[in-house]
């Protein structure tokens, strides 16, 4: 598809205002031209009578002075409506680009981190606007230039035409040159050195911290430096491709008297009528400023189009990758037990295998731990029940269905996670805690706060739950984030619950708290707990030690330790390290 | 001059005379361009009156002409030239340097910069900001002040060439001044909003990217896009209201330059009839006047495009002049005991975060800060390597006041190790060895099996070579814990901070480490802010803050008979672990 095809897609509503815009541009052109010919009209006058009336005169000039101003205001209503469509194009492609991105399944975003999906959609959006909005409409009032140019071939003199199309066909020919230049590849190399040189200056600028503490800051800063000088060497290489045909173009495209005042001479000589000759020669001077002008007005679309035409190539293809697929014909969820069978999954372009062949059941009601060395396949397996990936083999049912056929809504409506990076949002936490179920009873809502061990945060906040957080408002260190993150899961108070507890351990009190809620959670709930403590583990209906995306052994914590096998030896290990400390005693404690 | 367009523009000096060279030789161009118009008024002069007057002789014949065009293409074509390199080449040589000037200065900045505020956006608004700068320089501002002055030149000899019918050209152009002037506050402020609202949409995006999960979660897609809908439509609307404006005012001042037309054309009338004048003069007037106003309305919008900049500008300016921290590089202590000395911190007015904090870390000693979550723990650990200046009492390292000394010179001093741990595009190996560059790779392979890097790093494709990504992005938290502590222990420095240096591990990889983490600690001064209190236990000294001020000091033994928040602190976990 032509890159403007595929920006029309984005121009929804708007889609005629595009050639409205090329016929106004075209229009403005052509009446832009007229007061030039009622000054050549006036230089007749004066050549062929010595003289002229006044009212003629005041006619011309008011209506030079007139349609010049009209050519203005046309061109202001090109430009304006260009603009419409522009705006919408960039708006569009915002909106297109995130309505993928959000209908991304979860995994999606392992592969992307936030930043760099955020910087493609923003930045490249806006990157169109020179093309629509100016380059196209410039072009259509350049185009006219030649007609007009052919118009004056035929109706005045065809040999002082001829002189004028010299210098105008070399000129669009330099023009062509210069595009083909541009064309080999530069916009793309051009833009991702820009993108590398961005990049490095946010990783420079993180790493700095920690350079200047190794006394490193030579090292880093030598990245950043290559880069910057890459780019620059890389935009000076191309600009000195230009600079020849450049400055020939500068010449010529002002140049046009060079080639018509010979030619007028020559046909003085050879012409029996030397005035007319001379007289037409006036208007030819007078028009080619104008063919100057809009040609350099339209010299940079090339330019234009390709970094469009590579905005857009870099958005589509942020948002190329596969979505998930909705069901056809939805089952609905019935029952809440969850049952693994045989399940493989590798994560995507990755050859290792992440979940090898697992198969479990989990009853209605039941909590499940899953333990285990992190990188083993633990926080996967989880992440797979809400279709954060779909299995590469094997099934996954929710109460004897496929997650595959349960519908998207359907499925979240049944399951929440708690997950250790949940976000807040920068709103009240009334806001936060009802997310997802705006109309909650403001019982409902307290509820979920005692549950989720929150009261306290909020007694202590003068304006309770109406208290807003993050940079404007109140600062919750991470323990209480997690509590608030768990009060809106109460809320939610879905069937089936993932809890992956958190690794990081935050002050005592917090981790306390946090554990109390997470078990009241799980109350009557069917539960897959990925656990990072083996004291949270103690009481689960079934634990399953995961190595190496296998399941190496299962049972409750009793039936475990009397196995004396992996689990058993975790055990004593955590027992052992618990009593660990930082100090010159505590080697080979 | 120089420095007023140095500070004007945010150039460098070189800058600053390249962007003068530049001006000047589009100037040259510029004036150089007039010569097809000298040149069709040689031979108007010439053939035109042989018009008017049969009688006339000729005195160049065609191939004078001929001659002669070649001579001013070349002329141009040379000043073309010269006029590209110094101004489209130039410009990127300028971008480049400042970039570079821009790096400098960043390393320069207190440390507390870069954790206090989202630097890395900062940072990239600025990179941005660079490329729309090196944009408009080469192709907007040197040839805006050239044709100012072209301009000026032009007219200065046009007046004298016949003033009156001059006059009857420009006297459109300061009223069509006067109708930018009179919209530049109405556009300023317009451009205000917009910038707001784009900003809007951005941190509306963000939002969406940041709390993705969420949303899924709690099937909140759809209220999602119909707030971004509602944003990006707020964002539409003002970016449709603000071109308006800014077109309405623009092409009204362009619209009345062409009265100009009018003017000229009656008044150049009547003074011929009058005989004040000549027809080829009337008719130079003419033909001027066809192509006089086109450029400036191009200088008009330039300098609005100028004005679109100063944002832009004006945010660099402000990042030249952020304060830096200076001192003395001639630092050898005595001792390595660290001294809090009545210490006032705050990051912003009004909120103060550590109140009359005293106390010492003592070398070949470990001391814990330990506290409720905002208490200025982090703080303290990080003005003791003078992240950011104190505002009240010092903080001494051997006796000396830290803040007279050098940030580098006093860091070489530190091992640091942090929660939040950065990492380099670059190989495991590369990484590791940041903590000491001239390590060999024995060494490094000893530490890093010290600090548990080794059993992970051996199982990743290309072992220590490989490469890790942005940040280290392929990495888990623990991973990344365990590299920025072997890249402590490479350092061995005789001061050790470890704000939460295990708090991402698991108890059992954070048994596993002890022993490097012993190792590194062994007869060093030792700050340490550890959550789990039995990572502390064992301090020779706790130091417990609360709200900003230190409420308990004292060996662990002491502080725990006295049953009170550290006390309390030990109980809670002891229920949790056990």
């Amino acid at each position: 598809m032509s890159t403007l095809a595929k920006l029309q897609k984005y121009m929804i509503g708007r889609k005629m205002l595009l050639p409205l815009s090329l016929v106004l541009s075209a229009l403005g052109a052509l009446a832009g031209m007229v007061p030039y010919i009622l000054i050549w009209f006036i230089i007749r006058e004066f050549i062929t009578a010595g003289t002229s009336s006044r009212a003629l005169i005041y006619t011309y000039a008011w209506w030079a002075a007139g349609l010049a101003i009209g050519s203005v205001v046309i061109y202001f209503a090109a430009l304006s409506v260009s603009h419409l469509a522009a705006f919408r194009v960039e708006c569009t492609m915002r909106l297109h680009a995130m309505k993928k991105v959000v209908n991304m399944p979860l995994g999606f975003f392992d592969n992307n981190t936030v930043g760099r999906i955020r910087k493609i959609i923003d930045e490249n959006a806006g990157i169109t606007h020179g093309f629509l909005a100016h380059q196209m409409p410039d072009l259509a009032g350049s185009s006219v230039m030649p007609v007009a140019a052919a118009v004056m071939i035929f109706v005045f003199d065809w040999r002082l035409g001829m002189a004028c199309l010299v210098p105008l066909v070399i000129s669009m020919l330099l023009m062509c040159y210069m595009m083909v230049l541009s064309k080999r590849g530069f916009m793309k190399a051009y833009m991702d050195s820009l993108e590398e040189m961005n990049t490095e200056a946010v990783e420079y600028v993180r790493g700095i911290p920690v350079v200047k503490v190794f006394q490193q800051t030579v090292f880093s800063f030598k990245n950043f430096h290559n880069c910057i000088v890459n780019y620059r060497e890389m935009v000076i290489k191309y600009t000195r491709l230009w600079k020849v045909p450049m400055s020939v173009y500068t010449v010529i495209i002002n140049g046009f008297a060079f080639f018509l005042v010979p030619a007028a001479i020559l046909l003085t000589g050879n012409s029996g009528n030397y005035a007319l000759v001379i007289l037409n020669m006036f208007l030819y001077i007078l028009i080619t400023p104008v063919f100057s002008q809009s040609i350099m007005r339209s010299m940079h679309i090339s330019q234009a189009l390709g970094q469009a035409k590579e905005a857009i190539d870099r958005l589509e293809n942020l948002t190329a990758a596969e979505q998930l697929a909705e069901p056809a014909r939805p089952q609905k969820i019935r029952n809440h037990d969850i049952q693994f069978e045989m399940v493989s999954f590798s994560y995507p372009g990755a050859n290792k295998i992440a979940v090898d062949n697992v198969s479990f059941d989990i009853q209605p009601g039941q909590t499940v731990a899953l333990v285990g060395a992190s990188g083993g396949g633990k926080t996967t397996i989880a992440r797979l029940v809400p279709r954060f990936w779909d299995v590469t083999e094997g099934k996954i049912r929710i109460g004897g269905i496929n997650v595959k056929n349960i519908a998207r809504k359907d499925l979240m409506n049944h399951v929440s996670f708690v997950f250790q990076n949940t976000r807040l949002f920068k709103t009240t936490l009334l806001e936060n805690i009802t997310y997802g179920n705006r109309n909650a009873a403001m019982e409902d809502v307290n509820r979920a706060v005692d549950l989720a061990q929150c009261r306290e945060i909020i007694d202590r906040l003068p304006e309770g739950v109406h208290t807003k957080i993050g940079p404007d408002g109140t600062y919750l260190s991470g323990g209480e984030q997690q509590r608030i993150a768990l009060a809106r899961a109460f809320l939610k108070n879905a069937p089936i619950v993932l809890l992956d507890e958190a690794t990081a351990f935050t002050d005592p009190e917090n981790e306390h708290l946090i554990q109390q809620a997470m078990k009241k959670l799980a109350e009557g709930k069917t539960v897959l707990m990925i656990a990072h403590r083996l004291t949270s583990v103690t009481g689960a209906d079934n634990i399953f030690v995961i190595e190496e995306g296998k399941i190496a052994e299962q049972g409750t914590h009793h039936v475990l330790l009397q196995k004396q096998g992996i689990y058993a030896g975790m055990w004593n290990e955590y027992r052992k390290s618990v009593k660990w400390t930082i100090g010159k005693e505590a080697v080979g404690v | 001059m120089y420095t007023m367009i140095q500070k004007r523009f945010a150039l460098s000096k070189k800058g600053a005379a390249d962007f003068m060279k530049g001006t000047a030789c589009t100037v040259l161009l510029d004036i150089s361009l007039m010569l097809p118009a000298v040149f069709m008024f040689i031979f108007l002069n010439e053939y035109l009156n042989r018009v008017l007057d049969p009688g006339a002789s000729i005195e160049h014949t065609v191939w004078y002409y001929v001659l002669l065009a070649p001579c001013f293409m070349l002329v141009m074509f040379i000043f073309a030239v010269l006029q590209y390199r110094s101004t489209y080449i130039t410009i990127y040589d300028e971008s480049a340097s400042r970039r570079i000037s821009l790096a400098e200065k960043l390393r320069k900045l207190p440390l507390a910069f870069f954790g206090e505020k989202n630097l890395s956006d900062l940072t990239s608004t600025i990179m941005e900001d660079n490329t729309a700068l090196e944009h408009v320089f080469s192709h907007a501002v040197p040839q805006l002040f050239a044709s100012i002055i072209s301009i000026v030149l032009i007219a200065t000899g046009l007046f004298i060439y016949n003033w009156q019918l001059s006059l009857a050209l420009f006297w459109v152009i300061p009223f069509a001044a006067t109708i930018l002037l009179v919209a530049k506050n109405r556009i300023d402020r317009e451009n205000n909003v917009g910038y707001r609202n784009k900003r809007n949409v951005s941190e509306k995006i963000q939002e969406g990217l940041d709390t993705v999960q969420e949303m899924k979660s709690y099937n909140q897609e759809e209220a999602y896009l119909d707030e971004l809908n509602a944003t990006v439509d707020a964002y539409e609307k003002q970016l449709i209201s603000g071109e308006l404006l800014t077109g309405m005012f623009v092409n009204s001042s362009a619209a009345f330059l062409k009265l100009g037309l009018a003017s000229v054309i009656i008044v150049g009338a009547g003074m011929v009839a009058a005989g004040t004048a000549s027809l080829f003069v009337y008719f130079v007037f003419l033909i001027i006047s066809a192509s006089v106003y086109n450029p400036v309305n191009e200088v008009f919008n330039n300098l609005a495009a100028l004005l679109y900049l100063n944002v832009r500008i004006n945010r660099m300016n402000e990042m030249q002049v952020m304060p830096v921290q200076l001192g003395t590089s001639d630092f050898t202590p005595a001792n390595y005991d660290i001294v809090f000395d009545n210490v006032d911190f705050s990051y912003e007015e009004g909120k103060q975060v550590l109140r009359d904090v005293s106390f010492t870390a003592k070398q070949g000693e470990i001391t814990a800060l330990v506290g409720p979550s905002g208490g200025g723990k982090s703080t303290s650990a990080r003005l003791a390597a003078r992240f950011w200046d104190v505002q009240g009492g010092k903080i001494t390292l051997g006796g000396q006041d830290i803040g007279g000394i050098d940030p580098e010179t006093l860091l070489k001093h530190y091992s640091v190790v942090f929660q939040d741990v950065v990492l380099f595009n670059a190989s495991i190996m590369d990484n590791l060895r940041v903590g000491r560059r001239d390590a060999s790779d024995e060494e490094v392979i000893r530490i890093a099996k010290l600090a548990r890097c080794d059993e992970f790093i051996q199982k990743m494709p290309d072992g220590y070579h490989t490469v890790i990504g942005e940040n280290g992005e392929t990495l888990s938290g623990g991973e990344r814990q365990r590299i920025s502590i072997a890249r402590a222990l490479l350092k061995d420095a005789p001061i050790v901070l470890l704000d939460e240096a295990t708090a991402s591990l698991d108890v059992e990889n954070e048994t596993k480490i002890q022993a490097g983490i012993s190792e590194l600690v062994r007869n060093k001064t030792v700050l340490i802010i550890a959550h789990r209190m039995r990572t502390v236990a064992n301090a020779d000294k706790v130091v417990v803050l609360n709200e900003g001020m230190v409420v308990e000091n004292g060996s662990p033994e002491e502080l725990r008979l006295k049953n009170g928040i550290f006390a309390n602190m030990v109980t809670m976990q002891m229920a949790i672990e056990n």
